[in-house]
């Protein structure tokens, strides 16, 4: 069976993914190319008897070099032997869609042209003459729409000869003096080429260096460079004459009825979400809202399939013996179901949630009013999601960080995750602190940690001098989700979590029995003395909850128990109960967070933000219980 | 005799009439700037008293209020054409290129060439318009590449209209024929653009 290659390309918010979902389904494989944190989407799918490989490109501005998005499209448009694309481009905006467009053409790959919110467009009183686009552009120009299904159809049967398309799409012709430096460079070039002369002389052109490698005569640069004496920019006077054509014909093929002044529910909605003193207060609003139903729908689930968990395993082993293989087993298991009480309730809903919000195109609002409050702390206005989301699990949180444009940004947001407590320490604040010395004991921990992630926030921000990106941010037309899409999004994201994080939390309910059965523990107690009794005041004891934190932080409550026994109060005073809970939540988590911050910023950052954390938590420990004393006896 | 020469030597007598601030011609005069036989140099002062733009008063040869009209309007297009080859094109020899070409250049050229120079001139960063204006870019300053390639996918590329929707206190929202883009303000300062409607 013949089998066709297709990329799918396209500006941010066209609708790539709803297009592919509407061809394939939820039938997806997802993948990273090598050192870079852009996923892909692939899937294949079967028109007419002949199989087709779909990519999802992530949505990009320009073919160039400048963001993760764009390197990882060009990787798929260079590298993946690809037998044609297909452009979506958004109605409403023909013209930043052309531009995209004109770029493929020059790559010389076959192209396919699908409009995309036609309806949308025809509300907002444009109206395209497709056949003369098409004519114009000597591509097929089919009308589409995902959710109605419409046009599907004709553009499978296009995919399929793709092949055949007519030789000679539209070319962009620039000003004399680049013409001739393309056919300069273009002579210069090597005989075998992965894209045609001219889209690699003009990417040279523009400075994209990695295309330099193709430059077989050097010295073509510096004879360009004479003819170009009237372009100080030439990349600049590139991308304004592409722009050029790309606006003049979507002028010569649109009409534009003016439409009555009634603004839209989604106008009226940016009027309060864009307003400057009610959007930031809404925003907080919201995201509180939505992270107490998490926490109480999250919870109550949590519990609910522990309980079920927890009744299955004890059926499971029926004799209870004392076995080390058995209280591996039985920790291991118990581990994988904590992993799925994790995962179900609070990443996949908040994922769920992330997905739909962007969708509808809320969240970019969101982001816009959350923007100034995050500057302040060094970050942009992106970062809250990784943070919101660490709330649940620190661990999706930090793969989240990818949003993030530099790593300095990434570096400084993972730092924070010390101090954003995630549901496994709010069941230490709660299960330890609340249940033993009371709710005021416990909120004035979470204030604690509140104040602590302000100082750590700006002393980071002092000493990493990060300068976020300036913001360039789109806020898409309010769209009615669909659903489908918002579930594979949620799933995908989820995978991590699924493969990854949850068998490692098996794996560490296994050491943990492990450890506990062989009774290796004991030897830590004495020599963390200095630290335990000393600093914090706490009995030595509590080094082996502590230290069995980092490994899981849902054994903490459990190992507290078990080294002091049942009734708490009798061994630590209200105090010592404060200062364990703020001990053990300022922190990165435990070990699988850990592991996350070695994939995603490598060993050396990973263990510094780990140390420096774990110090900063002994510090304000220590510190508060002593101020809190002092207080107490004035 | 040269027709044409005479015709440039003549607008150039105007001109330089005007500009030394005494309205008078002298073929004395007319020597130290302009590289032309004695013959005609006085041919071209003749022609100016012919055509009633000179005449003699105490010795002297001065402009009539013909003369001085005519005058105006050749400095007033000099002016034009350097300040463009100066502004726009950043010519450095742009005074003596306006000597050149200020007597072929129709006026048709020199009006646009004005228009050209007060949009220039008339034309001020985004940030310092109130919400709701419509406006049109003109130039997109911005020297880093990858942040220019962004505006310009974005479509606030010189040419764009657009329309300022709101402004928080670090960023402009734009909308643009019903796409809203969010930029910081240190971005959007750099966009230099003139009201839609602009009479230039």
């Amino acid at each position: 069976m013949q089998s066709t290659k297709l990329a799918l390309v396209g500006q941010p918010n066209t609708g790539k993914s709803s297009l592919l979902n509407s061809l394939a389904g939820a039938r997806v494989i997802v993948s990273n190319y090598p050192g870079t944190t852009v996923e892909i989407t692939k899937a294949k799918i079967k028109v007419q008897e002949s199989l087709v490989e779909l990519i999802d490109t992530p949505g990009i501005y320009s073919i160039s070099d400048a963001s993760a998005e764009e390197k990882v499209t060009a990787i798929v448009i260079f590298g993946e032997n690809i037998d044609g694309a297909i452009v979506l481009v958004d109605t409403t905006g023909l013209e930043r869609g052309l531009y995209l467009v004109f770029q493929m053409f020059e790559t010389g790959i076959p192209t396919i042209v699908a409009l995309n919110f036609i309806e949308e467009a025809q509300k907002k009183g444009i109206q395209i003459d497709t056949k003369k686009l098409e004519s114009t552009l000597g591509v097929p120009v089919i009308q589409i729409n995902p959710i109605t299904k419409k046009g599907i159809k004709e553009l499978s049967s296009k995919i399929l000869r793709v092949n055949e398309l007519s030789c000679c799409p539209f070319i962009v012709s620039y000003d004399d003096h680049i013409e001739r430096a393309i056919e300069i460079i273009s002579e210069g070039l090597a005989e075998t080429l992965p894209l045609s002369k001219r889209f690699i002389a003009i990417r040279i052109l523009e400075n994209d260096k990695n295309f330099f490698k193709y430059l077989k005569d050097k010295t073509a640069l510096d004879k360009a460079a004479d003819v170009l004496t009237l372009h100080p920019n030439v990349s600049r006077d590139i991308s304004i004459t592409r722009y050029g054509e790309a606006s003049f014909i979507a002028r010569l093929v649109t009409t534009i009825t003016p439409k009555g002044r009634a603004r839209s529910f989604g106008d009226r909605l940016d009027e309060v979400l864009l307003n400057p003193l009610i959007g930031p207060f809404i925003t907080f609003i919201f995201f509180g809202f939505v992270f107490a139903v998490l926490l109480f729908a999250g919870g109550w689930l949590q519990e609910l399939l522990m309980a079920g968990a927890e009744k299955y395993l004890i059926n499971l082993l029926p004799t209870r013996s004392s076995g080390l293989l058995s209280s591996m087993v039985a920790q291991g298991l118990y581990g994988l179901a904590a992993g799925v009480a994790i995962a179900l309730p609070y990443v996949f809903l908040f994922y769920i949630f992330l997905g739909l919000l962007e969708d509808i195109g809320l969240l970019s609002r969101f982001i816009l009013s959350l923007e100034r409050p995050m500057r302040k702390l060094g970050l942009s206005g992106q970062a809250f999601i990784p943070a919101v989301l660490g709330l649940g699990c620190s661990v999706p949180a930090i793969r989240v960080m990818r949003i993030l444009s530099s790593e300095k940004e990434r570096i400084q947001s993972a730092f924070l995750f010390a101090c954003i407590p995630c549901s496994s320490r709010t069941a230490v604040i709660m299960g330890i602190v609340g249940f033993y010395g009371g709710v005021s004991l416990a909120l004035s921990v979470y204030f604690t940690i509140a104040v602590s992630l302000l100082i750590y926030a700006f002393l980071l921000k002092k000493i990493l001098k990060t300068i976020p990106q300036p913001l360039i941010m789109e806020m898409p037309s309010y769209r009615r989700p669909l659903l489908n899409n918002v579930v594979v999004k949620g799933w995908v994201r989820m995978q991590d979590f699924v493969y990854i994080v949850i068998p490692l939390l098996a794996a560490g309910g296994a050491l943990y029995g492990l450890l506990i059965e062989i009774g290796l523990t004991q030897f830590i107690i004495k020599p963390f003395e200095p630290l335990t009794v000393d600093w914090l005041n706490l009995p030595a004891e509590t080094v082996v909850p502590l230290a069995y934190g980092f490994i899981q932080k849902d054994l903490t409550p459990g190992m507290l128990v078990a080294v002091l026994g049942a009734n708490l109060n009798d061994f630590l005073s209200p105090i010592q109960l404060y200062t364990f809970g703020v001990a053990s939540s300022i922190q990165i988590p435990c070990v699988i967070a850990f592991w996350m911050l070695i994939r995603e910023l490598g060993i050396k950052n990973a263990s510094l933000i780990t140390t420096l954390s774990l110090a900063y938590s002994l510090l304000i420990a220590g510190l508060m219980w002593r101020v809190i004393s002092v207080l107490s006896i004035l | 005799m040269n027709e044409n020469l005479i015709r440039e030597i003549m607008e150039d007598a105007l001109r330089m009439a005007v500009e030394t601030g005494k309205d008078c011609v002298s073929v004395n005069m007319l020597k130290k700037d302009i590289t032309a036989t004695e013959e005609l140099l006085i041919e071209a002062v003749d022609r100016l008293k012919k055509e009633g733009l000179v005449r003699i008063k105490n010795h002297e040869t001065i402009l009539t209020k013909k003369g001085r009209e005519k005058a105006a309007k050749i400095l007033a297009r000099h002016e034009i054409i350097e300040k463009y080859f100066h502004d726009i094109l950043k010519e450095p020899m742009c005074h003596n290129v306006a000597h050149t070409l200020e007597h072929f250049v129709s006026s048709e050229t020199t009006r646009r060439m004005r228009e050209l120079l007060n949009l220039k001139q008339k034309g001020k960063s985004a940030v310092d318009f109130p919400p709701g204006t419509n406006i049109l870019i003109i130039a997109v300053e911005i020297p880093d590449k990858r942040i220019f390639g962004r505006l310009i996918g974005l479509g606030l590329a010189p040419g764009s209209r657009l329309k300022i929707e709101e402004e928080v206190p670090d960023a402009i929202i734009f909308n643009i024929r019903g796409r809203k883009i969010a930029l910081a303000k240190e971005i959007a300062k750099n966009l230099v653009a003139v009201r839609e409607d602009a009479k230039y």
